[in-house]
């Protein structure tokens, strides 16, 4: 892999002074995006394999970054917006950006089989005997549709002092049986799993079942009476609970803009010391992993609530020095022709001391949320919108099969964040998911944490 | 892109069928970091050819499509793979679409289209933020806190081995702002922000003062805005960008369209029926309209390069067609339609004030609408809205709306006057007293 990525990152690296000719800061950052997708349903079986390959060369000249992108490997193309790059000067004043420590390095991460060394006539077996053992695991289902993603994200950047090459891999399956309601409404349960390499699409007729039955559950289930609620959030749950209504306004831009809330907490009290809040890219296996970001910084850890204190925002290198904060490994960009911007990564509460048995135990009549469709930010009124909630009455500690459809979930973070009675010791970061910079530039992200005991969740 | 290099490789291939379309995308980008400062200005220019094959054995067909940036890259390999993908991967045969007729749908301005040839796309942009800053320094008791501005010229070839041959040019300018209100001081300093968004098709449909004073009156009305207490039980009505998003969301796809998609009936997940009620609500006629001028959901082909045509989906309450491809087209017997475009509704007869009466709430803006498109279920915060109390518009914010699209339908109400707004075009207002409601938090 080294070696054939090595002509690429040399002839990156031949254009930095030709970039730099007029005082800047360039770098060099080589995107090559290849992805397998395989749609199986009950009708049809469909394939598409997708590329996207370019180059974003960058000069910051003290106060601001100018860009160039260019798709696929044009080396003369490169060569003349380098040099026309080169022709931008140095602007006086401005701030300087923080520039990482020297390295030259090359990752990868394709988990134990690397899925390129899997014949695609076995992968599409592999999907089609899926979404099979699906179908047979219930007799009431519709169609299920079985949603396999196999990526293979080969990224380099090259800068005066690093260069450095990664290329991940991933294999997501997605699940989604349909089943029809007792009034003949059509719903669906969703369900996925992640890993670097080929051994993640194994799943067991367990699992398989277990997630067929679900979705009969929700065949069944009812609407909830609007209210306020005692309830344990499940990891999928308290993990969309930091992203959408935390980590958003952590984000360093929104932050120094005046547009986040949480601005004016940094290094205030928010919540009790048993909540933290975190973010990194660094754990191999999560839907949100990287060795470094789009601009050349290591992969690191944010704690962004530390004990119930708002203490550091994510950062990209621009805005960590407007912000004069140490920079984060959270630059991030959609492709080539997108904008750096400070974005999450795998974002997650970190795990307390309870055990979700005793957590449970607790209820005497509440409910258990299970997971939900998504959610929206809103860092400047810190107001939760979480919809498409999946709950399941708890009665005198145990779990009684009743769900609950498409709730949604409001309420104002500072007061959830003090509701928070409990925090399990078990721990997950199960999230699969793209997050948008409100709606556009759209990264892989992940989110999770452990169980929360919260009283009082508005549920409508 | 050299077309007719890949296409000989195409032919020298033997294959049953092949589709070729070459895209171009070149944009210049305006990132403003303080209103006065920006943070990045960008250039990017793409072009790739995305490359479909056929096999056909017996009844069956097999397809595969691979992506590429340089005429002269491997194309071997990528055959290789995708004939095995074809033998793999069969379903039950269709014809490709041969050659078309294509609407003159107007989708390319001809000063945004200057601007690039001449080099000058920066300055347009430029121009178009002078524009919007000027309008924005006019307004008070607001601070801008974020600008984006995009410009962009796309072109695309689509060619196959059936004689279809086609080609499409379209421009764009998008703008996003976020406005933050304010008034006090100090601790007693309170602020609410609003985002306005626009995305235009030529540079004579961006009213950058009319777009920024809008946005503005917006951040104030929300920081003035007051929680709707409990549980309204008047109706509802949506206009504006609130309204747009019913109709159109922006992310995921509108119930109303989803189950009127050809591809969604032959996967079992469409409850609409041909010549079947949808609503008893006679007034309701829904249309997927590409062909709109100027319009940033026209298209001129679809993936197939079939030519997208204007389709009634839903006339008068009752299911009459559905949004077609070429291969679900052919599977249902429908005629195909080609690429989805505006959602366009039929104006009713009632003025837009006669359904905004004492004690209803009108909403103008969600913080984000993203229903379930196969049930119709929605949860929604409302970003604002105004309750109508003798005759005043009083500003209303932080309450949740909840509802199902289909159960909405049959007591719906719509207006007389009409708004056309990127995705959607249709009644300026709406009116819904039953299947959904509206509660405080």
């Amino acid at each position: 892999m080294t070696n054939f990525l090595l002509p690429k990152k040399e002839f990156l690296a031949s254009l930095i002074p030709l970039m730099e000719a007029g005082g800047c800061d360039g770098t060099a950052l080589y995107v090559d995006d290849a992805t397998l997708a395989v749609n199986k349903d009950a009708t049809s079986l469909d394939v598409a394999r997708t590329r996207d390959q370019g180059v974003k060369l960058r000069v910051y000249d003290g106060q601001q970054w100018h860009d160039r992108g260019i798709s696929g490997w044009r080396p003369k193309e490169l060569r003349k917006a380098a040099q026309t790059l080169g022709a931008i000067k140095r602007q006086r004043g401005g701030v300087r950006l923080e520039e990482p420590e020297p390295a030259d390095a090359d990752y990868v991460a394709l988990g134990k089989t690397d899925a390129a060394s899997v014949p695609v006539k076995e992968k599409l077996r592999r999907v089609e005997d899926t979404h099979k053992r699906l179908m047979a695991a219930s007799g009431k289902l519709v169609n299920a549709r079985i949603y396999y993603d196999e990526m293979r994200e080969t990224k380099i950047f090259v800068s005066r002092h690093r260069r450095l090459s990664q290329t991940i891999g991933g294999c997501l399956t997605v699940l989604m049986p349909f089943i029809n309601a007792a009034d003949g409404e059509l719903r669906y349960h969703y369900d996925s799993v992640f890993g670097h390499g080929w051994e993640a699409t194994e799943l067991s007729d367990k699992k398989l079942k277990k997630i067929a039955r679900f979705a009969e559950r929700i065949a069944t289930a009812e609407r909830l009476k609007p209210g306020k609620y005692l309830c344990l959030l499940t990891p999928a749950m308290s993990g969309l609970l930091a992203h959408e209504s935390f980590g958003h306004g952590m984000e360093a831009d929104t932050v120094k803009k005046g547009r986040a809330k949480a601005a004016e907490y940094i290094g205030k009290r928010l919540c009790s010391p048993k909540v933290s809040i975190a973010d990194g890219p660094f754990q191999p296996g999560r839907h949100g992993f990287y060795f470094f970001d789009d601009e050349g910084m290591g992969a690191t850890k944010t704690l962004m609530i530390n004990k119930g204190i708002v203490n550091r925002p994510l950062t990209d290198a621009y805005w960590a020095a407007r912000l004069k904060v140490p920079r984060s490994s959270n630059g991030r960009l959609e492709s080539w022709d997108h904008k750096v911007y400070a974005r999450m990564t795998n974002t997650y509460f970190e795990p307390g001391t309870s055990s979700r048995k005793e957590m449970l135990a607790r209820i005497k009549d509440g409910l258990y949320l299970h997971y939900s469709s998504g959610g929206m930010e809103d860092p400047k009124g810190w107001g939760i919108q979480i919809q498409g909630v999946v709950a399941e009455r708890v009665k005198d500690g145990k779990l009684t099969g009743d769900l609950y459809y498409e709730a949604g979930m409001t309420g104002y973070l500072p007061d959830v964040l003090n509701n928070i009675l409990l925090v399990s010791k078990e721990f997950d970061i199960p999230g699969t998911g793209r997050c948008g910079k409100g709606h556009h530039d759209w990264v892989r992200v992940s989110e999770g944490g452990p169980y929360l005991l919260i009283k009082n969740v508005v549920l409508s | 892109m050299n077309a007719k290099q890949l296409q000989r490789k195409l032919v020298a291939a033997k294959l049953d069928g092949w589709k070729l379309i070459i895209q171009e995308e070149e944009r210049v980008d305006l990132y403003l970091a303080d209103e006065d400062a920006p943070e990045t200005t960008a250039r990017s220019r793409r072009e790739q050819a995305d490359i479909t094959v056929y096999k056909r054995y017996g009844k069956l067909l097999g397809d595969a499509s691979f992506t590429i940036f340089d005429e002269n890259e491997a194309f071997a390999p990528l055959l290789k793979d995708a004939l095995t993908i074809c033998a793999t991967a069969k379903k039950p045969s269709y014809p490709l679409p041969g050659k078309q007729r294509y609407a003159a749908v107007k989708r390319a301005d001809t000063r945004i289209l200057a601007a690039f040839k001449g080099g000058a796309q920066e300055r347009a942009l430029l121009q178009a933020w002078k524009k919007l800053h000027a309008a924005y320094r006019k307004e008070r008791n607001v601070k801008l806190s974020a600008a984006e501005l995009h410009l962009s010229r796309t072109a695309a070839r689509v060619m196959n081995s059936a004689g279809l041959a086609g080609k499409t040019e379209a421009t764009q300018l998008s703008v996003e702002i976020v406005l933050t209100s304010y008034r006090g001081r100090g601790k007693t300093r309170k602020e609410q922000e609003f985002t306005a968004a626009l995305t235009v098709g030529r540079l004579a449909d961006f009213d950058a003062a009319s777009f920024v004073s809008d946005a503005a009156r917006k951040a104030r009305d929300i920081l003035a805005a007051e929680k709707l207490p409990g549980i309204h039980t008047g109706g509802i009505v949506l206009t504006d960008d609130a309204l747009r998003d019913f109709w159109a969301p922006e992310l995921g796809f509108s119930p109303v369209l989803f189950h009127g998609a050809a591809r969604m009936k032959h996967m079992g997940l469409s409850m609409y029926e041909r010549g079947k009620q949808v609503t008893t609500n006679a007034g309701f006629t829904l249309l997927s309209d590409p062909t709109l001028p100027y319009n940033t959901a026209s298209n001129t082909f679809d993936a197939d390069g079939s030519a997208s045509r204007k389709v009634t989906i839903i006339a008068k309450g009752t299911c009459v067609n559905f949004a077609a491809s070429q291969r679900y087209g052919h599977y249902l017997s429908l005629p195909v339609t080609g690429g989805i475009g505006a959602v366009s509704i039929a104006s009713g007869n009632e003025r837009a004030s006669a359904l905004l009466t004492d004690g209803t709430i009108e909403v103008v803006a969600f913080s984000s609408f993203v229903p379930n498109s196969m049930s119709g279920d929605f949860s929604a915060e409302i970003r604002l809205g105004y309750i109508r109390k003798d005759g005043k518009r009083i500003p209303v914010r932080a309450a949740m709306f909840t509802g199902n699209v289909f159960r909405m339908l049959d007591a719906m109400r719509l207006a007389r006057e009409t708004m056309e707004k990127e995705r959607y075009k249709g009644p300026a207002a709406v009116r819904f007293d039953a299947g959904c409601h509206l509660a405080g938090f």
